[in-house]
């Protein structure tokens, strides 16, 4: 509902293959895939950068956005401090017309009455997903001493 | 079907000719490559990016293919596909707004340092160009501001 109410271009561009939001918990809020995607897999994909951000966010590096090749593609995700954007992208020299688009409709999204009820219900939950949820202290004595 | 002539360009469409085929030419490992990803979708541009291919090397291949009989150019740039003068002037002005005289100075610049120009500026190029004219903006508020005004405008060549 959000995707197409608020980014419905990002569907329009020829390259892309699927969109999925995810909330701060992991939780996905909504998302668009081409027929011939799996959600599956950008599920997955999107757990895996939760953890890549959390753990870059525990190193105190502020990183907004990675791009990866991924496939015959390219998996662009982007951190907002409520939100994960991953987008599948076949060319990669689409990936400035993903960026200026949310840059563009993210201030609406996030002021919606749609987005702001999703936000109450999880509300005063903390972005580093990984540490709070897996890591036991050994694992975040490795994660400290990983040198990024 | 678009007889060939001249320069290989990025958003150029090729497709593989009925008349020949490529198995009776003696092609290299990279033409084959390169055969193989012709599927009358993809530019030159982004097979060349998919085989991570320098412009000379992409270029040199397509002629050779060409020169063969091998391809036929299915659709390529035309003036649909260049951006106005008059998008110019409303760019102009929007960052005249934000950034005062020196605006047209800069505009010029970036144009300059992407090797365009104002009378033939390739519309899948926008992005980019706002972007890099977004950057030449300190605030943070005005960089949204400046996306949110043109992206109207620009919005309406991407997505037409």
């Amino acid at each position: 509902m959000i995707i197409k109410e608020f980014l419905k271009d990002l569907t329009q561009i020829r390259n892309v293959e699927a969109i999925s939001i995810y909330g701060i918990d992991n939780i996905l809020i909504d998302s668009w895939t081409l027929p011939s995607i799996n959600i599956k897999t950008v599920t997955d994909i999107s757990f895996h950068y939760f953890q890549i951000f959390s753990v870059l966010d525990s190193k105190g590096q502020n990183f907004k956005e990675i791009v990866i090749s991924h496939e015959n593609g390219h998996i662009y995700a982007r951190i907002l401090p409520d939100l994960l954007f991953i987008v599948l992208v076949k060319s990669i020299a689409d990936i400035t017309l993903i960026r200026l688009i949310i840059n563009v409709k993210i201030t609406d999204l996030l002021n919606s009455r749609t987005f702001q009820k999703i936000r109450k219900n999880h509300s005063g939950k903390h972005l580093n997903f990984l540490d709070r949820k897996f890591l036991d202290d050994s694992e975040r004595e490795y994660i400290k001493n990983l040198e990024i | 079907m678009i007889e060939l002539s001249g320069k290989i360009e990025n958003n150029m469409i090729f497709v593989l000719s009925n008349e020949r085929s490529p198995e009776d030419a003696d092609l290299l490992h990279l033409e084959w490559a390169v055969v193989s990803q012709l599927d009358g979708q993809k530019t030159v541009g982004q097979i060349a990016e998919n085989l991570a291919l320098s412009r000379t090397e992409i270029e040199e291949i397509f002629r050779k293919l060409s020169s063969q009989n091998l391809l036929v150019l299915v659709n390529r740039s035309g003036r649909d596909s260049l951006v106005s003068p008059e998008f110019f002037k409303i760019l102009n002005h929007e960052m005249t707004l934000l950034l005062g005289p020196v605006a047209g100075i800069i505009l010029e610049d970036v144009l300059e340092m992407m090797r365009m120009n104002r009378d033939n500026f390739e519309v899948q190029n926008l992005p980019v160009l706002i972007e890099l004219l977004t950057n030449q903006i300190d605030d943070p508020v005005k960089q949204v501001e400046f996306q949110k005004n043109i992206y109207n405008r620009v919005r309406v060549y991407l997505f037409k």
